[in-house]
């Protein structure tokens, strides 16, 4: 092979290189959880999860800050779709009864976005 | 360098393989590196083994819900690494000094108590009951409409041999004073943010003077894991778990009616039983307390091939508050008919039953199986039931089943 085939490819790649080198800083290193005994002290260390991947919508980077301060957003995923008015009434209680820090114009956009990718239909509206 | 030149130059074979070989090694190299994590949201397995736990079905990381297996129900006892584990804080208990460990008792009572892990274990008579730790939102997802809260299937059950010290015994040596009329207990957990109510449950003072109430200690023959409330958990016979409060550290007797936010807000159904409808919500609540009648499947499991003309064994369990179960059926018609199920006596009064019956079914086809308990007060299990919480469940459960 001579000089300009091999600078060509060694450029290739490191065009290469670089587009599979950035899609690996994405990856989330789960660290492990444990338990142990040392003495007299027992101790636990849990780590939360990866965060689920969710679509792009408005009121997602609401959403995804707002709602896990205090819980991890699996809460939300594990729920089944359900009508905004249900959505509504859950947003509502984070606020009211679990005085969640959400002002209402921010609690509008969450629960919208909530509708927009958990939403349901009610069978009897 | 001319383009076409180069591409045509590089098209040739004996330099194409060059090319082609060292752009296969990176591919490798890189897409190695990034599967070798199997941690990113898309694969994560649905079981996890948590620390001091083996693998159980996840509902939440933050705080944790885990759900057991449906398998280990076929146990009578189930092991602590399969315990179910329910949060509602999310700073849980985790590290902890047992040594300076201390169970308060405090309020309206004579002699304030501040008790050590060898006080409990010392100074009164250990007590022993095996008893059902159920989730009041245990089958939650079950419901028809679907409601919202923690999406468990039957795993938010266990049955277990708890170890510790009656509560009405730690109240007569703090001495209640004349009056008192609520009982509270809080863990050591809190939320995540100052203003977030801090679980904590209350009881009356008559029901937390009933000899079956325990501060337990241990849980079949081992210390609490840290996830099931390490080192003290309450233990109420016969009531749903919310009343189950983990890393407990503090009781307080009050001479008043306790109306914190998790008996006057939260865990609440109709004041006539667990059932309303979706447009007509009851206006009168209650604080949820007896374990609702209620019989599952634990076998087979739609994993299991059943085949005509051979014995399968159907079985299951039935609970209630430890009023007892009388009888558990089973249809294999969808209700139409009822057989007698093998009810075993179970392990104390307030030990879930276990049921069981060998069928052979005679054809191929789809069986549409429905089980159903009736409890010593001739009260049976009816076919429809909802609340607005999804608590309680009593309905019949159904499970199809495919002979072939």
């Amino acid at each position: 092979m001579n000089k300009q085939t091999a600078y060509l490819l060694l450029f290739i790649c490191a065009i290469w290189i670089a587009a599979f080198g950035c899609k690996q800083k994405q990856v989330y290193q789960q660290p492990e959880n444990t338990f142990a005994i040392k003495g007299s002290m027992h101790e636990l260390t849990l780590y939360p999860d990866a965060p689920p991947e969710f679509p792009e919508h408005d009121g997602k980077a609401e959403f995804v800050s707002y709602c896990a301060i205090c819980h991890s957003l699996k809460y939300i995923t594990m729920q089944p779709a359900f009508p905004a008015k249900v959505w509504n009434a859950e947003v509502t209680k984070m606020i009211v009864k679990f005085h969640a820090p959400i002002d209402s114009v921010t609690a509008r956009k969450i629960t919208a976005y909530l509708v927009a990718v958990k939403g349901k239909k009610p069978a009897n509206p | 360098m001319n383009f076409r030149k180069l591409v045509k130059h590089l098209l040739m074979p004996k330099n194409a393989a060059h090319f082609y070989l060292i752009l296969v090694v990176c591919t490798i190299f890189f897409s190695c590196g990034n599967n070798s994590n199997s941690n990113t949201p898309a694969n994560r397995p649905e079981l996890v083994a948590y620390p001091e736990k083996k693998e159980m079905i996840l509902l939440t990381d933050r705080p944790p819900q885990l759900e057991t297996p449906l398998k280990i129900l076929r146990q009578d006892i189930t092991p602590n690494e399969y315990f179910f584990v329910r949060w509602h804080n999310a700073q849980i208990l985790t590290r902890i000094d047992i040594d300076t460990f201390r169970l308060h008792v405090g309020g309206a009572v004579d002699n304030p108590l501040s008790l050590s892990m060898d006080d409990l274990k010392t100074k009164f008579t250990p007590d022993s009951v095996v008893a059902l730790a159920i989730c009041a939102g245990n089958s939650r997802s079950a419901f028809n409409p679907r409601v919202p809260g923690a999406q468990w299937a039957n795993g938010a059950m266990g049955n277990a041999r708890w170890k510790g010290v009656k509560l009405k015994d730690i109240l007569a040596m703090a001495g209640v004073k004349k009056g008192a009329i609520d009982v509270t207990f809080q863990g050591l957990d809190k939320g995540a943010l100052p203003d977030v109510p801090v679980f904590i449950k209350s009881l009356g003072i008559d029901h937390a003077l009933d000899s079956d109430v325990m501060v337990a200690y241990e849980m079949n023959g081992l210390p609490l894991p840290m996830l099931n409330g390490y080192p003290l958990k309450l233990v109420v016979p016969g009531w749903y778990a919310t009343y189950w409060v983990g890393s407990l550290a503090n009781i307080n007797v009050l001479a008043d009616t306790f109306k914190g936010f998790w008996m006057q807000t939260a865990y609440r159904v109709p004041s006539t039983g667990p059932d309303e409808k979706p447009d007509s919500l009851a206006k009168v609540t209650v604080p949820i307390s007896n374990i609702n009648l209620h019989s599952i499947f634990v076998e087979p499991d739609s994993s299991e091939p059943v085949s005509a003309n051979k014995q399968c064994l159907v079985e299951g369990l039935a609970f209630n508050d430890g009023t007892g179960i009388r009888k558990v059926e089973l249809s294999f018609d969808d209700g139409k008919t009822w057989a007698a199920t093998n009810l075993h006596p179970g392990l104390g009064k307030y030990s879930w039953r276990r049921w069981q019956y060998d069928w052979t079914p005679k054809t191929k086809g789809l069986y549409h199986l429905q089980v159903r308990a009736t409890d010593n007060n001739g009260h049976m299990q009816t076919e429809k039931q909802w609340n607005r919480s999804g608590y309680a469940r009593g309905f019949i459960e159904h499970l199809d089943v495919n002979v072939n």
